[in-house]
C-alpha cells in the first residue's frame, strides 16, 4: 500500500533511494493533507479578519484636531474644478417649500446626526469642506463612528460643540447621540420642523439646505474612509484623482451647488466656479 | 474508493446552486431590488451590497454578476468530467477556475467582517457553495 511507503524506514533498515522518493510524495499529494490545509487556511484567514476586525480603534485627542480641520477647510479651488461630480450621483431632493431663513435674511443649513452613525460619519466630511467654502467652523472636533455599528469606527467630525460663522448661510447642526447611542442634544424647533416637514422617519443623516434642498443619508459609499484616519482621509482630500477626493469632494460640490442657489450665487468666487458648472442642484 | 463519477455530480449541482444564489443577486442589483435577508447585529445584506465592494474594482459591474458567470463556467467543466470522454485536462482546469474564486472570495470575506463590519447571508452561501466546489476539485485532481 502507498501509505506504508510513506512511513520512516524501521530501524536498522536501508536507506531509501531515489526508486522510494516518488511514490512517498504521491502517498502525501493524494491523501487528506491537501485538503486539511487548504481549509485550516480557510479557517485561519477567517479567523484574523474577525480579530482585526474587533481591534479597538485609537481614539482621537485635541491636538489631533488642529491639523485635520486645518487641511479639511483649506481645499484649494483648483481641486474642487479638478474633482467635479467626481462620478458621485446626486441624492439632493428639490422642494416646493419657500427657503428657510433666519431673521437677518441668512439661509438656514440644517444638518441632522450623530456621532454613532457611520453615514452621518461620511456625510460630515462632504458638509465640513463644502460649508468652509463660505465660512469658517471654530471648535470643530474629531470621532469615530460606533464600533459596533456597520462601517465600525469610520474616523470623522463631530458637529457638538463646534461653531461656525459665515456671511452667506447659517449652520443649524445637531448630534443627538455620541458614539455610543447615548442620547445627546436634541433638535430645536427649527430642525424639527425640517425633520418633520422631509424626514417624517427621522432617519439620519439629514441634511436641509434651507428648505429648498434635501438630503437624506450618506452622499457617497462610506467604505471609502474605511481603514483611514483623520489626517490620511484629510491629506488625500488634496489629491483630487484619490478615491476619498472623488468622493468627498464631489457629493460636496452637490452640496455647493445647492447651497449657491439659495445664497442667489454668493459669493461669486465660490459659485462662479467651474466645478459647479453641468452640477444640477438637486433632482 | 469514492466514484468520480459521484464528485463530479457534486460539482455539477453546487455550481447550478452556485447559479441560482448569482443569479439572483445579480437580478436584485440591476432591478434595485431588496434582498429577501434576516437583519440582525452581524447579517445585513443592505450594507453589503449597498458598497463598494459590490462592484468589480474600477468598473460598474456587480460582483454577483461575475459570480454567475464563474458558476455558469464551472457547471461548464462539471458536465464535460461527466461526459463520456471528459478530456484529461479537466481536473486540473476546475481546481485553478475554484482556486480562483476561492481568492476572491477571501477578499470579499475581508471587506465584510473587517471593511463592512456586516456579512450578507445570500453571498455567504455562495461563498461555501465556491469552498464545495475547490474542495471537491482539489480531491478529484489528486485522483486524476
Amino acid at each position: 500500500m502507498a501509505e506504508v511507503s510513506a512511513r520512516a524506514p524501521a530501524r536498522g533498515a536501508p536507506a531509501r533511494g531515489k526508486s522510494r522518493r516518488g511514490p512517498a510524495r504521491r502517498s502525501v499529494w493524494r491523501g487528506p493533507l491537501p485538503v486539511a490545509v487548504s481549509v485550516a487556511a480557510v479557517a485561519i484567514l477567517v479567523t484574523a479578519f474577525i480579530l482585526v476586525s474587533r481591534a479597538p480603534a485609537p481614539p482621537a485627542t485635541a491636538d489631533d484636531a488642529a491639523p485635520v480641520v486645518a487641511k479639511a477647510t483649506t481645499v484649494p479651488p483648483a481641486v474642487f474644478d479638478a474633482v467635479g461630480s467626481g462620478g458621485v450621483a446626486p441624492r439632493l431632493t428639490r422642494t416646493d417649500a419657500a427657503t428657510l431663513r433666519t431673521a437677518t435674511g441668512k439661509p438656514i443649513v440644517i444638518y441632522v446626526g450623530a456621532d454613532y452613525c457611520p453615514f452621518c460619519a461620511s456625510e460630515r466630511w462632504s458638509l465640513v469642506v463644502a460649508l468652509s467654502r463660505f465660512g469658517t467652523f471654530r471648535d470643530l472636533g474629531l470621532t469615530r463612528s460606533s464600533p459596533s455599528d456597520v462601517y465600525p469606527n469610520t474616523a470623522t467630525f463631530s458637529f457638538r460643540g463646534a461653531s461656525y460663522a459665515s456671511e452667506w448661510v447659517e449652520l443649524s447642526a445637531v448630534e443627538t447621540a455620541d458614539r455610543f447611542g447615548s442620547p445627546r442634544e436634541r433638535p430645536d424647533a427649527t430642525q424639527q420642523a425640517s425633520l418633520d416637514r422631509f424626514d417624517p422617519k427621522g432617519s439620519i443623516p439629514f441634511v436641509s439646505l434651507a428648505d429648498r434642498y434635501v438630503t437624506i443619508g450618506a452622499g457617497y459609499p462610506t467604505d471609502v474612509l474605511r481603514g483611514k484616519d483623520w489626517q490620511e482621509i484629510a491629506d488625500l482630500l488634496h489629491q483630487p484623482s484619490s478615491s476619498v477626493a472623488r468622493a468627498v469632494i464631489g457629493n460636496a460640490n452637490h452640496l455647493t451647488a445647492a447651497i449657491c442657489a439659495v445664497t442667489e450665487g454668493r459669493p461669486a468666487d465660490v459659485c462662479g466656479s467651474g466645478a459647479l458648472r453641468g452640477l444640477a442642484p438637486g433632482r | 474508493m469514492r466514484s468520480p463519477d459521484r464528485s463530479a455530480r457534486v460539482l455539477f449541482w453546487s455550481g447550478l446552486a452556485g447559479v441560482a444564489i448569482a443569479a439572483y443577486l445579480t437580478v436584485a442589483h440591476y432591478a434595485d431590488a431588496p434582498l429577501v435577508c434576516i437583519e440582525g447585529a452581524l447579517v445585513d445584506c443592505g450594507a453589503v451590497t449597498a458598497s463598494s465592494f459590490s462592484l468589480v474594482p474600477g468598473t460598474s459591474v456587480p460582483v454577483a454578476a461575475a459570480g454567475l458567470g464563474w458558476s455558469l463556467g464551472s457547471v461548464a467543466l462539471a458536465a464535460l468530467a461527466l461526459g463520456e470522454r471528459a478530456p484529461a485536462w479537466v481536473p486540473a482546469a476546475h481546481f485553478a477556475w475554484a482556486a480562483a474564486a476561492l481568492a476572491g472570495v477571501l477578499y470579499l470575506v475581508y471587506a465584510e467582517i473587517v471593511v463592512i463590519g456586516r456579512i450578507c447571508e445570500w453571498c455567504t452561501l455562495w461563498h461555501v457553495v465556491v469552498l464545495v466546489t475547490f474542495v471537491v476539485a482539489l480531491r478529484r485532481l489528486q485522483e486524476a
